[in-house]
């Protein structure tokens, strides 16, 4: 379970887009070769800050494809700024990527 | 008390090993998430459930961006975007999913959420609906997709 990020500047907008490796099994599906039920385990928050201030946080169900993709907007940031993401699942599992805006 | 040498070291490591698993991590910016809006299955009932008894007005100033079908329902890419000022949150429901909500994504003042864009999973072919409260209102538009196989599995 990684994390990839990716800023870019354009006319004082900044878009943030991420991409996290995940699972994101909604506890409905069948293990097509046993049958058996593979357990629910998705993400369930998803947290950006930047220099340690929240700008967008995330709940997150199941309804969030694989390997989820999120891009968004960021005003009044710039070139140095200190961008992190943060992710947590169902299981207590969580990872975190910091980025330098430029 | 740590008293020995040994001792510290032991800790030491100990603190080492949960930074390593990010069990220390800063855990206050989560918990919060409702588990109660993510067990409704009817799109009404989650708003209930996110917004109370709020009223909600019909917008195009929303627009959703999203293919007329998809053949694969557990990806259907998705892009929200709104002239609203200060928007605070967006809320993505499905009509026809076995949990309506998808995610709800808050913004503070530098995430102004006025650009959105995602990949979401859909169980039938229905409407896809979009919630912003912008400016301490809410206002919602929806947009109908053809599913081909569906995603929810």
């Amino acid at each position: 379970m990684s994390i990839k990020i990716r800023t870019r500047i354009e006319n004082g907008i900044t878009t943030v887009s991420a991409m996290i490796r995940h699972p994101m099994e909604t506890g409905r599906r069948q293990d097509p070769e046993t049958g058996e039920v593979i357990p629910i385990h998705h993400i369930r928050e998803v947290n950006c800050e930047v220099n340690g201030e929240t700008v967008m946080h995330a709940i997150v169900g199941t309804g969030i494809s694989k390997n989820p993709f999120f891009s968004f907007h960021l005003h009044d940031v710039k070139a140095g700024d200190i961008l992190t993401l943060t992710w947590l699942d169902n299981l207590g599992n969580t990872d975190s990527i910091k980025t330098i805006i430029k | 008390m740590i008293k020995t040498r040994r001792q510290f070291l032991r800790s030491a490591l100990a603190s080492l090993a949960l930074l390593k698993t990010g069990l220390l991590f800063p855990i206050s910016v989560f918990a919060k998430w409702p588990e109660s809006v993510f067990s409704k299955k009817h799109p009404e009932e989650a708003l209930a459930e996110l917004f109370g008894d709020r009223e909600i007005t019909q917008t195009d100033k929303i627009v959703i961006e999203m293919p007329p079908g998809a053949e694969n329902g557990a990806i259907v890419p998705i892009i929200i975007k709104t002239d609203l000022k200060n928007v605070q949150s967006i809320s993505l429901l499905a009509e026809k999913n076995p949990v309506a909500l998808l995610a709800q994504f808050t913004f503070s003042s530098k995430g102004r959420g006025e650009y959105l864009r995602t990949r979401i999973k859909l169980a039938k072919s229905s409407h896809v609906i979009v919630v912003v409260e912008a400016d301490g209102q809410l206002c919602t538009n929806k947009k109908y997709i053809e599913v081909l196989k569906g995603g929810c599995d």
